[in-house]
């Protein structure tokens, strides 16, 4: 057994030898590279145009972060342009946001040009992508001195947006998916400039090729985040109780109320040739803001319902919306995938418009679980 | 106790006249003034006699009082034969055993007419007393350690033991040192084939001296080339009982304050004695922590390297720009700054070890000052590779042994090197040659590597976690011993029947 030893020794040697030379030299120091944590792509007069943000590793320079810019058929075609815009080699490998112009989501399978960016394992797919109305080249090039830098700015804008659920928090991986799944369509993150700050705005939702169709408020994004059970604790919501409108600098028919954990059953079946959704919605909501009089105590089951009318009002509209639009943000299609799969076989390349034709049924039970430590 | 000199031949025997043998004595001894021949008459015996010994390595007291006295100043006795009042008188012809005696520090009487000399046991070794052990201090345990006098260490075992299952094989090593090596062991226990091997191992040394134990280890390792210690070296009596209750052996060399264990394995190397004495919950967390420890030391400046020069898409984002503006200010390629930094650290720390206390303090004053501060601020270094080599240090100083910690030292620089070359995939090479390496090892044709592979799952009761005392009935496996139970049930009192 000896010999046997000494071969599976000298084997095992030349496997490693191996696995160490066949990695190529590709050593670049962090030092040495430029890692844009920024991507923007735009579409200014039937070009595609690419913009970087990137991070200045130095204290003594005062502007934290160098933009470029150019004009590009493909991301990795413009690689050499890219170089020669900054000190070190550009790696594709840390991006942070992905900001797409609103003229670039006019067109068809936009989505094709971050192939790079799913080819090489290396580069990241966590990236946010987010949509803007305008011209990109602001966004990379906005600057403010109570901000940093837009990149580092812009993902802390999405993450906290999201996990108050006034926004989606779609990767560039999600985004795949949700362009590649027939029974969903993307939705994704949207940001303004207003009176010079940028400011989120809400969400923006894509067509199943990826091109805009319409935009969610914050509430509508609660809404739609509720819909798909992806809402965290902590959403809250605001309706007005009618026939109580006064006029003053504030609204007094208000309601604020935040959702604990909530409870979303959908149920679908397939009648008179057409799929009908059955949604249920249970929760215990606490009541975090009032103006008008109104005694909680003694009726915070008439308060719930006014509540629950409005909520349902609200999520027949959005819903309404989606079908308008023919898409489907919400996923709708899942459940008739799984629950009636040769009826959507039958339907999945038009998806939309089978959602389109679809019944709704909404019903909203909120009950108060606390008003609050005042009258 | 059984007497097996390991390179002693056949000698000449002494004659009966004492002329002769004092003349052979100072001819041997040329140039010895510490020497001492004392003629004397015996009244118990009326004979003439010589008592002969070294001046330095003898008790003075004990050779006055209770071997000169009696001899010159009593009278006769009922036996007929001289009487002293010294632990033992052993007859003795041979003269290579009689000269080994005389430097060892035992008295040797010759008297007219016999034709055996006597060693009479008058050693007075100068010696310290017992002391806290000076590299690992004791926590719980008891705070004696070993110290250069052999027969007092092994007396310090016995005090652990006292079984009489507890035998000891002397042999006497090096041809000038005829240092005493003990092999201390349970008889019932300890399986035969590695005393066997031990005294083989020991037999077969042939050199001039052995020092200290380090000398001793180096001879009978298995595996003297590899980098990982495969005997652990100990300084503490309680550590080295706890050891031969295990079911191991343990070897003590006369003038050395530490003492061998072998067989062992890897994981002994992260076991202290005072494991035991601590609450199990506890010591299973610091056994944890010195594993991981064990990982970081080696690892982490390896790690740091390769994703600074190959992997930065793995930073978050934040971390990033830290690390960014840390590392935009500094000169140097990562492998070069994280060498100067860990070559200064083993400096100060070797500076530290050699110094005398006082001194040292202030290596510890300049070294922080400058590693800490200085080197930062001049730009040289950045401060994350500052946290990265502190992190390495002090994780590699929670390792309990010196012997593993410098193999981890050693490990680290060839893990930094693979890391600057190749990245991850020199990290997982590395990896898994240390891993490779590790399988492969002996510590006295007794698998290293057990309970991990060859996987033995009883053992892992006081391997990564130190289960309660009570649930370990058995002797770990890994000693092979013939004995495997070493309790019963301890806790039996908490069952319903038998209250």
């Amino acid at each position: 057994m000896r010999w046997f030893k000494k071969f599976s020794a000298v084997a095992m040697s030349c496997t490693l030898l191996l696995a160490l030379i066949s990695c190529s030299s590709d050593k670049n120091n962090l030092e040495d590279a430029t890692v844009p944590l920024s991507l923007g792509l735009d579409v200014i007069d039937g070009k595609l145009h690419y913009y970087l943000s990137a991070p200045v590793f130095s204290k003594d320079i005062e502007k934290k972060s160098r933009e470029g810019e150019g004009i590009a058929e493909g991301l990795r075609q413009a690689r050499n342009q890219e170089d020669a815009q900054f000190p070190g080699t550009v790696a594709f490998r840390n991006y942070q946001v992905i900001i797409v112009g609103k003229k670039l989501l006019q067109y068809k399978d936009w989505f094709k040009v971050l192939d790079v960016t799913f080819r090489d394992p290396r580069n990241t797919t966590a990236d946010r992508i987010i949509a803007y109305d305008g011209p990109v080249t602001d966004v990379i090039h906005f600057q403010a001195k109570d901000q940093p830098t837009t990149s580092v700015f812009l993902r802390g804008l999405i993450d906290s947006g999201s996990r108050r659920s006034t926004t989606v928090k779609t990767t560039e991986q999600e985004l795949h998916r949700q362009l590649h799944d027939r029974a969903i369509t993307p939705a994704i993150s949207e940001i303004m400039i207003e009176n010079n700050k940028i400011l989120l705005k809400g969400t923006t939702l894509l067509s199943k090729q990826g091109q805009y169709r319409d935009s969610l408020s914050y509430q509508e994004t609660s809404l739609l985040q509720i819909l798909k059970k992806e809402s965290k604790p902590g959403v809250s919501l605001t309706f007005p109780v009618e026939g109580m409108r006064k006029q003053l600098p504030f609204n007094t028919d208000l309601v604020s109320f935040s959702i604990g954990n909530i409870s979303v059953k959908i149920k679908t079946s397939y009648e008179d040739g057409r799929f009908h959704y059955n949604i249920k919605i249970n929760s215990f909501i606490s009541i975090t803001e009032k103006f008008l009089e109104y005694e909680l105590q003694e009726n915070s089951e008439e308060m719930a319902n006014d509540l629950s009318d409005e909520m349902k009002k609200s999520i027949e509209k959005l819903i309404g919306k989606f079908q308008q639009h023919k898409i489907d943000p919400v996923g709708f299609g899942l459940y008739a995938r799984a629950y009636h799969y040769p009826l959507y076989k039958a339907a999945q390349d038009s998806w939309g418009e089978e959602l389109a034709r679809a019944k709704f049924q909404v019903e909203v039970n909120l009950r108060i679980g606390a008003t609050g430590a005042v009258e | 106790m059984k007497e097996r000199s390991a390179n002693f031949g056949q000698g000449e025997h002494i004659t009966t006249h004492i002329k002769e043998s004092i003349d052979r004595i100072e001819e041997v001894f040329t140039d010895t003034p510490d020497l001492i021949i004392r003629k004397l008459h015996i009244k118990q015996t009326g004979e003439e006699a010589a008592l002969v010994y070294m001046d330095e390595l003898t008790d003075k007291t004990c050779l006055n009082h209770d071997v000169l006295a009696p001899l010159q100043l009593e009278s006769g006795n009922p036996s007929g034969d001289f009487v002293t009042n010294v632990g033992y008188v052993i007859p003795e012809s041979k003269w290579d055993v009689l000269k080994l005696n005389i430097m060892l520090g035992n008295s040797l009487l010759f008297i007219e007419g016999r034709s055996t000399a006597y060693i009479l046991d008058t050693k007075g070794l100068p010696k310290r007393a017992i002391e806290d052990p000076q590299q690992e201090p004791s926590l719980k345990g008891a705070h004696q350690g070993f110290i250069e006098i052999g027969s007092q260490n092994i007396a310090m075992i016995r005090r652990y033991i006292p079984d009489k299952e507890l035998k000891l094989r002397r042999y006497i090593v090096g041809k000038r040192g005829q240092t005493a090596v003990s092999l201390v062991y349970l008889e019932d226990v300890v399986e035969p084939e590695i005393i066997q091997v031990f005294e083989k191992r020991i037999q077969a040394i042939d050199v001039d001296a052995i020092i200290n134990t380090g000398e001793l280890a180096e001879f009978i390792e298995d595996h003297p080339l590899a980098l990982l210690p495969q005997i652990l070296t100990t300084e503490r009596p309680d550590t080295a009982a706890s050891h031969i209750l295990q079911g191991r052996c343990v070897v003590v060399v006369d003038g050395s304050p530490s003492v061998l264990v072998a067989p062992v394995t890897f994981m002994s190397f992260f076991q202290t004695v005072d494991d035991y004495s601590s609450r199990w919950s506890i010591s299973s967390f610091l056994r944890i922590l010195r594993i991981f420890a064990f990982f970081i030391a080696i690892f982490l400046p390896g790690f740091y390297i390769s994703v600074i020069s190959y992997h930065f898409e793995i930073i978050p984002m934040k971390l990033l720009l830290t690390l960014g503006e840390s590392r935009g200010q500094v000169p140097f390629p990562p492998f070069v700054e994280a060498i100067i930094m860990e070559i200064t650290l083993e400096m100060l720390r070797e500076a530290g070890v050699r110094l005398p206390a006082p001194i040292g303090q202030t290596v510890g004053i300049v070294g922080g000052i400058v590693i800490g501060q200085a080197v930062v601020q001049a730009g040289l270094i950045s401060n994350v590779m500052v946290i990265v080599v502190a992190f390495t240090a002090i994780s590699s100083f929670i390792i309990p042994n010196q012997d593993m910690m410098a193999a981890v030292r050693i490990m680290r620089f060839m893990i930094m090197v693979l890391a600057t070359w190749f990245g991850f995939i020199g990290l997982v090479v590395g990896m898994m040659t240390i891993m490779a390496r590790l399988i492969t090892l002996n510590s006295l044709d007794t698998s290293y590597s057990t309970p991990l592979a060859p996987f033995k799952a009883p053992d892992w009761k006081d391997t990564f976690l130190r289960l309660p005392l009570w649930m370990m009935t058995n002797r770990p496996l890994s000693t092979r011993t013939i004995q495997e139970r070493r309790q019963g049930r301890n806790r039996g009192w908490k069952e319903k029947n038998n209250r």
